[in-house]
C-alpha cells in the first residue's frame, strides 16, 4: 500500500460519499482524480484488503438481539462442535480461542427469545456443556482503528 | 424512527454491496424499486437516526496490515468501570470496548479488541493498558483459529396478520 491507499482508505473506512457519484467526491476530498480512485477500489479488493463495500447498520435499531457466547469444548472434539456452530445462520462468528472457554461465536437474532432458543438448541446439539452466555451490557466504544501498517 | 416498506427495499439493496463504478446507486435504487434521489434520501435519513452506524467499507485486517489483533478481557470492580472504560475506550489501539455479564468461573467483566501491526506490539499496548489503569486482572484470548466470519443478513420483520 501506497500514501495514497492510504489516504483512501481513511476516507472510504467511515465516511463513503451518499451521493450520486460518491468516487468523484471521494477522488476530490484526496486530490486525486475518478478514475484513479475507481482503480485503486479494484486493487484494494482483488488483493483482499477490502472486505466488501457496505454500510454498517446497527441491528438492535433493526430489531435484532445479539449476544456473545462461548462453549469448553475438549480438543478432539473441536471441528465437529465448529460444525453444529456455525451450521446455525445465526452465528456470525466463531473463534477458537486459548483458554476455557475456548470456543467463542456470536449470535444475532429477531429477538430475546429466538436467540435464547439459538443458544439452548446448540448446547442440547454441541452435548459439551452449558453455553456461557456473555451479552454486552455497557458499550463505551465501538468503532474502526486507523493508522495502518506499512 | 420506524423502517417503512421503502426503507427497508433500500436496506436489502445497500447490503448486496456497492459496487466500484462511476454511478453505484443508480443500479440500486433501480432494483429497490425508487428513484435515484428518493435512494439517496432514505440512505442520508438511515444514516442521519444511526440506523446505518457506519457508512464505509469493512477490512481484512490482516491484509490491511493489522496481524496483531486481540480481545483481551479484564475483572474491573463495578467502582471503577467507569473510570476504566473510559481510558480504554479513548486509546486509538482500541475498537470494541464492552463490559459483559460474567459466568461462573469466568470473572472478567471488560472486554477490549486491541489491533497493532504485530503481535509483539499489541503485547506492550496491553501491558501498557495494565499499568495505566491499574488492573492486573486480565486474560489475551488470543485466537488459535478462525472458524466462521460472515456478514450478518438483516430482513424486515415478518408482520402480523390483521
Amino acid at each position: 500500500m501506497d500514501d495514497l491507499d492510504r489516504r483512501l482508505l481513511s476516507v472510504i473506512q467511515e465516511h463513503f460519499p451518499i451521493d450520486e457519484r460518491p468516487y468523484l467526491q471521494i477522488a476530490r476530498q484526496i486530490g486525486s482524480t475518478q478514475g484513479e480512485v475507481l482503480d485503486r477500489m479494484k486493487g484494494l479488493l482483488e488483493r483482499g484488503i477490502i472486505r466488501d463495500i457496505s454500510p454498517v447498520f446497527d441491528l438492535q435499531k433493526l430489531g435484532y438481539r445479539s449476544t456473545l457466547a462461548a462453549l469448553t469444548v475438549p480438543s478432539t472434539r473441536v471441528d465437529e462442535v465448529a460444525a453444529v456452530v456455525n451450521a446455525r445462520d445465526e452465528v456470525t462468528h466463531n473463534y477458537l480461542r486459548a483458554g476455557e472457554p475456548n470456543m467463542w461465536f456470536t449470535v444475532i437474532a429477531e429477538s430475546e427469545a429466538a436467540l435464547q432458543r439459538v443458544l439452548s438448541d446448540i448446547e442440547r446439539d454441541a452435548g459439551c456443556g452449558p453455553v456461557a452466555n456473555f451479552p454486552a451490557q455497557r458499550k463505551f466504544t465501538a468503532r474502526v482503528v486507523f493508522g495502518f501498517g506499512e | 424512527m420506524t423502517l417503512d416498506p421503502r426503507d427497508w427495499a433500500v436496506i436489502e439493496q445497500l447490503q448486496n454491496g456497492i459496487a466500484v463504478e462511476r454511478r453505484p446507486f443508480d443500479y440500486l435504487a433501480r432494483c429497490a424499486g425508487m428513484t435515484l434521489e428518493e435512494f439517496l434520501t432514505r440512505m442520508l435519513r438511515l444514516k442521519h437516526d444511526g440506523i446505518i452506524r457506519r457508512m464505509g467499507v469493512r477490512l481484512r485486517h490482516h491484509a490491511a496490515g493489522m496481524a496483531g489483533n486481540i480481545l483481551a478481557v479484564w475483572r474491573v470492580a463495578e467502582e471503577d468501570v467507569e473510570r476504566v472504560g473510559a481510558y480504554f475506550a479513548g486509546l486509538p489501539d482500541v475498537s470494541h470496548c464492552y463490559t459483559r455479564a460474567t459466568y461462573e468461573g469466568f470473572p472478567y467483566n471488560l472486554y477490549t479488541m486491541v489491533h497493532a501491526p504485530t503481535p509483539a506490539q499489541v503485547g506492550k499496548v496491553i501491558r501498557r493498558m495494565s499499568r495505566e489503569s491499574g488492573i492486573s486482572d486480565y486474560v489475551t484470548l488470543k485466537t488459535v483459529r478462525e472458524l466462521k466470519k460472515s456478514t450478518p443478513r438483516y430482513r424486515p420483520p415478518e408482520r402480523e396478520e390483521g
